[in-house]
């Protein structure tokens, strides 16, 4: 692991305490967290949103295909009874 | 660090978790160690603005999550700090910098006055060159920042010991190679 990358310098002078607290900025940091937050609550609200959207959506076409199948049910019984019924009068008029 | 201050701290980052304007005690208090440490990793003014801002802003970020652990708060601001510096080399793939003030190595040092010379810094920088960038993070949290090493293993996430041995190994290695007397005491 040796420092084929690494640049070494040495400095004769420190850094002033003053050039330093120019750069302070503590408004700004509180700034860009409470961005954050509010980007945070935003997705989590979109999430959530997004979530109830799908389950409600899965629940809408899970009752309407179960009320397709219901009424195909339906149909094909009727279509039974009156094929039964067609035969039994057809068999009735031969006698 | 006494224990009381340790736990006066934690205090603030507490409140802080509910009002985040607490934090700026912590941000005042230790903005200029934060800027230093970073800077000696960049040799870049505005760019170790921007990295102190980041990591202050990461600490309060994640205020909620912080685990109390037995160490000053201002040793989670530097792992936070040192994971910016390694973060922002991994991305911009730039050589990494130590730029070391010649006053903290001679602060290494005994007897500084009588030995100390052009050719010694010359020695010295082709040393630190040389030494992997591990060891040289330890030297630097143990001797320019001042940590003890329960903070440095936590800065660094390693065991005590092993931030020990790799402390001594570091120390070794200079002594044998420069014949001067180390300073440095046990905490």
């Amino acid at each position: 692991m040796k420092n084929s990358g690494v640049k070494i310098k040495i400095r004769r002078e420190l850094l002033s305490p003053e050039s330093i607290y120019k750069h302070q900025n503590y408004s700004n940091v509180l700034k860009r967290h409470e961005r954050k937050k509010r980007f945070q609550r935003a997705l989590k609200l979109f999430i959530y949103s997004l979530l109830i959207t799908v389950v409600v959506l899965f629940l809408v076409v899970g009752s309407y295909w179960v009320y397709v199948r219901i009424q195909k049910e339906k149909e094909e019984k009727n279509k039974a009874d009156t094929s039964f019924v067609d035969q039994r009068t057809s068999s009735n008029k031969s006698y | 660090m006494e224990a009381d201050e340790i736990l006066a701290e934690y205090a603030i980052l507490e409140r802080s978790k509910k009002d985040p304007a607490h934090f700026g005690l912590l941000y005042k208090k230790y903005f200029n160690r934060i800027f230093n440490f970073i800077y000696r990793q960049t040799d870049d003014e505005d760019l170790t603005a921007d990295l102190t801002s980041q990591t202050f802003l990461n600490a309060l970020n994640y205020v909620g999550k912080y685990d109390f652990r037995g160490v000053p708060v201002s040793a989670w601001f530097y792992k936070i700090a040192s994971n910016e510096v390694k973060r922002h080399y991994r991305k911009s793939k730039r050589t990494l910098v130590f730029s070391l003030e010649e006053e903290m190595i001679r602060g290494l040092f005994e007897q500084v006055d009588d030995d100390w010379d052009e050719e010694i810094i010359g020695r010295l920088l082709n040393y630190l060159y040389n030494l992997p960038s591990d060891m040289l993070e330890v030297l630097q949290l143990r001797f320019f920042e001042d940590k003890d090493f329960k903070e440095i293993a936590f800065i660094l996430d390693l065991t005590e010991s092993g931030a020990k041995m790799r402390t001594y190994r570091a120390l070794d290695s200079l002594r044998k190679n420069f014949k001067l007397r180390v300073k440095y005491n046990e905490k």
